[in-house]
């Protein structure tokens, strides 16, 4: 026995944190310029959050989907050793596919019964193009899936909100809709940040909304807030 | 000092947070309701033998929802004595906990599981097992509840018979425990690890280093609280004249509560009231 305690070898908990990133042709230009550039921009203040609970060990992966689907990064990557690499935008939108391949990864093995509720964060501007039900159904049929924390943002005013509700299928949680530059910053600092922080709280942390329990984790609900103040009306060329 | 069968021990864990602001006393009060409860029937088979057949069925078809109305009646006269705004379902949701409980009789052991949790039972040969398989219902942080609704229907129940020799030890653990080790084999060396510590430097050695083990643990592990009750040394209860045939060759051993939600048969009740 070790001189220090009883058992073996102790661990942190993993989370593994998914982003599903629509690269559809209508995501290029500014909108996945910005895409690349909010992400790039949140990992410091995910690190900044993943340092205040050293009992999480964070690991991120991306997916992509647009014609067909693909792993960005497949490999669940520790998120003191992730580095972005910018995604560029062409073909249709195959949200299913991305789906089906995410819910494999949900499976256990290789997720462990052990980990933290994954949090999968779905960005889309628009109409999936294939059999998108297919994938959500895919992803609840995995008991990860169902204690997934989802969370779903719309890039422009084309997105499908209905489908994006259906992949987040929580009654409180709505898609988050950023018509702006900013917004889509807002949400994805939002998203990457405080949803991974509730994610993260062990169960019995004073304060952590939700905790343990019948229903698991809350997550926290954003404000349209920006910078801390009402946005006002964004100027017209702003708005995609 | 030997433990002396029988034995109860009842571990819980209320879930927390502002959902469940009254689940310390929701653990609290479940503890007396199953230690109250299992007393009664194992008293009972005292003046009423029954045959382990009929025990076993009455305990899989009754036992899990007798504890749970128990409880709710129990929750239920708190929150007349502490009333709230809430209706008596939303009140009961406040006090939401999980709960093990073992009972140790000399022919037989009893378990119950509702939620999270481990239960580990290791033999005189250090061997490991666990009477409920780990399940997948139960797992990132949200379990199953004393305050849902028919949660009797999700419990755990199991009784066995004991064979020559009653467990070297017994271990109930909050799922704060076993989430803080790296995988299911390196949380169940706990067990062996802990009777050996008893069996070189006692109990009282043992249980005044346990709770800087814990907290060890905790922190290098779930960051979770952890909550663990432990029973060792168990002895049969011999006709008078008889000597107990399990302790040659080991040292005086007793059982060791260690949280305020953990108690034994012989401790005086948790100082909830149970009703029924």
């Amino acid at each position: 026995m070790s001189k220090l305690r009883p058992g073996g070898e102790l661990a942190s908990r993993p989370l593994h944190f998914i982003w599903i990133l629509d690269c559809s042709g209508s995501m290029s230009g500014d909108k996945i310029q910005q895409l690349n550039m909010a992400i790039q921009e949140a990992l410091p203040h995910m690190r900044g959050v993943a340092d205040e609970n050293p009992n999480a060990k964070v690991l991120i992966r991306v997916l992509t989907f647009s014609s067909g689907a693909r792993w960005h990064v497949a490999t669940p990557t520790p998120l003191e050793d992730f580095k972005w690499t910018n995604i560029e935008a062409d073909g249709v939108t195959d949200l299913g596919q991305g789906l089906v391949m995410v819910a494999e990864q949900l499976r256990i093995p290789p997720m462990e019964s052990r980990s933290l509720p994954p949090v999968l964060v779905l960005i889309s501007d628009g109409q999936p193009t294939d059999d998108y039900k297919s994938g959500l159904k895919a992803i609840k049929e995995q008991d990860w899936g169902k204690k997934a924390v989802r969370i779903a943002i719309a890039t422009g005013g084309d997105a499908d909100i209905d489908v994006l509700a259906q992949f987040i299928d929580h009654p409180e949680i709505k898609p988050l809709q950023a018509m702006t530059a900013d917004q889509l910053v807002h949400y994805i600092r939002w998203a990457s940040t405080e949803v991974l922080k509730q994610a993260s709280s062990p169960a019995s942390q004073d304060g952590a909304p939700g905790s343990a329990g019948p229903g698991g984790p809350g997550v926290p609900i954003p404000t349209a807030q920006i910078g801390g103040s009402n946005p006002s009306t964004p100027a017209a060329d702003d708005v995609w | 000092m030997e433990t002396q069968l029988p034995v109860i021990m009842a571990v819980a864990d209320g879930h927390g947070g502002e959902v469940y602001a009254r689940s310390a006393r929701g653990a609290q009060l479940v503890v007396g309701c199953a230690i109250k409860l299992l007393s009664e029937v194992l008293t009972t088979l005292q003046t009423n033998p029954v045959s382990y057949s009929l025990l076993k069925r009455e305990a899989e078809e009754r036992l899990a929802r007798d504890l749970v109305q128990r409880w709710l009646a129990a929750v239920d006269q708190d929150i007349k004595r502490k009333p709230m705004p809430e209706s008596t379902e939303d009140a009961r949701r406040l006090y939401g906990t999980t709960l093990l409980v073992t009972a140790v009789a000399d022919e037989f052991m009893l378990f119950v599981q509702i939620g999270d949790g481990d239960i580990r039972i290791v033999t005189e040969e250090g061997e490991v097992y666990a009477p409920f398989p780990s399940e997948n219902r139960v797992m990132g942080n949200e379990t199953y509840s004393l305050c849902m609704k028919d949660v009797w229907k999700y419990a755990r129940v199991r009784f066995q018979m004991i064979g020559q020799r009653p467990p070297a030890l017994v271990l109930l653990a909050t799922d704060g425990y076993s989430n803080s080790f790296s995988s299911a084999e390196d949380f169940d060396r706990v067990g062996p690890d802990l009777l050996g510590v008893i069996r070189t430097e006692g109990v009282a050695k043992t249980a005044a280093r346990l709770a800087k083990w814990l907290q060890t643990t905790s922190e290098e592990g779930s960051g979770d609280d952890i909550t663990l009750g432990v029973i060792c040394g168990l002895v049969r209860s011999a006709p008078a004249g008889d000597p107990p045939d399990s302790m040659a060759g080991q040292l005086p051993q007793d059982q060791v509560p260690f949280d305020d939600a953990t108690a034994d048969a012989r401790a005086d009740e948790s100082s909830g009231s149970c009703a029924g």
